[in-house]
């Protein structure tokens, strides 16, 4: 799965559990602070989304791979093998 | 074949310390006069099948009172790492049915942990207070709780527990209808999750002024 797969699958995940408007959702906007302003509740979802749909598990990692869809998209493609 | 030794090992300490909790359990069953009180039957049935279970955090003893009165139950109980790691505790928490939770980092593990729990057709007790009550007023439930149930489909079904741990005062856990929650509106995940913890909040104490007197 290349990185542009993962993005987009990222993203139509991120829309569907967290009920974000595709239209507001890009791969640059911030997810928390000054962004979409998800919450504690919604990166846990995000945790247990991207380890039921990609394998990789985020729990315990920082705050950095959160900050947007790049940032995680990186993430997974660095741990999905 | 040491492996295997390990393993029954392990299986003969967790039925101990469960008998040894149980043992305990039924001291503390008298010593609090412990009544357990059913307002709808069907609430039975659900926890029959597996389901989350939601109550108001009186005491640190409320942890190990709602597993004592459902003995026959099967009820996990979550717990914070704060607690679950202290050295005396530990020992005890991990042979037993506890889950922890560290509130103090993105911990997911007790999620995957609870939903296998209730896969299972096990309970899963959870305070979602997340913290002691001070001199009786609740605090806001956190929605994390729901997370589970939504994912799940999973019953949720309020308790209150009444009493103050007084020794010879009647101590009750007070069991109500399962909630019905309907996540199928659109919208933020956290909006409608905040929505359906506030309706769980308001069904615990509501529960709890009922039979408080």
């Amino acid at each position: 799965m290349n990185e542009n797969e993962i993005s987009e699958k990222i993203k139509e995940m991120l829309c569907q559990r967290l009920g974000i408007d595709p239209e507001e959702l890009t791969d640059e906007i911030p997810l928390f602070v000054g962004g979409l302003e998800l919450d504690s509740i919604d990166s846990l979802e995000i945790i247990a989304a991207i380890d039921e749909e990609f394998g990789v598990s985020m729990t315990g990692v920082g705050k950095e791979p959160f900050y947007n869809v790049k940032t995680l998209t990186a993430f997974v493609a660095e741990h999905l093998n | 074949m040491k492996k295997k030794m390990k393993r029954a090992g392990g299986i003969f300490l967790d039925a101990l310390m469960q008998m040894v909790f149980y043992v305990v359990g039924f001291i503390m069953r008298l010593r609090y006069l412990g009544h357990v009180e059913y307002t709808d039957p069907s609430a039975k049935a659900a926890m029959r099948k597996g389901a989350v279970l939601i109550a108001n955090h009186v005491s640190h003893k409320d942890g190990f009172f709602v597993p004592i009165m459902l003995p026959f139950q099967k009820v996990y109980v979550l717990v914070t790492s704060k607690w679950y790691n202290k050295k005396f505790l530990k020992p005890l928490f991990s042979h037993l049915r506890y889950i922890p939770i560290d509130l103090r980092r993105q911990d997911s593990d007790w999620l995957v942990q609870t939903e296998a729990m209730l896969k299972k057709g096990r309970n899963v007790m959870i305070f979602p207070e997340g913290e002691l009550e001070k001199d009786g007023v609740p605090k806001p439930f956190h929605s994390g709780f729901l997370l589970p149930v939504k994912h799940l489909d999973a019953p949720v079904i309020p308790m209150a527990i009444v009493g103050d741990y007084k020794l010879l005062h009647r101590q009750k856990l007070v069991i109500g209808s399962p909630i019905n929650l309907d996540f199928s509106s659109k919208g933020r995940l956290s909006v409608i999750l905040k929505e359906a913890s506030e309706q769980c909040s308001k069904e615990v104490f509501n529960l709890k002024e009922s039979k408080s007197h």
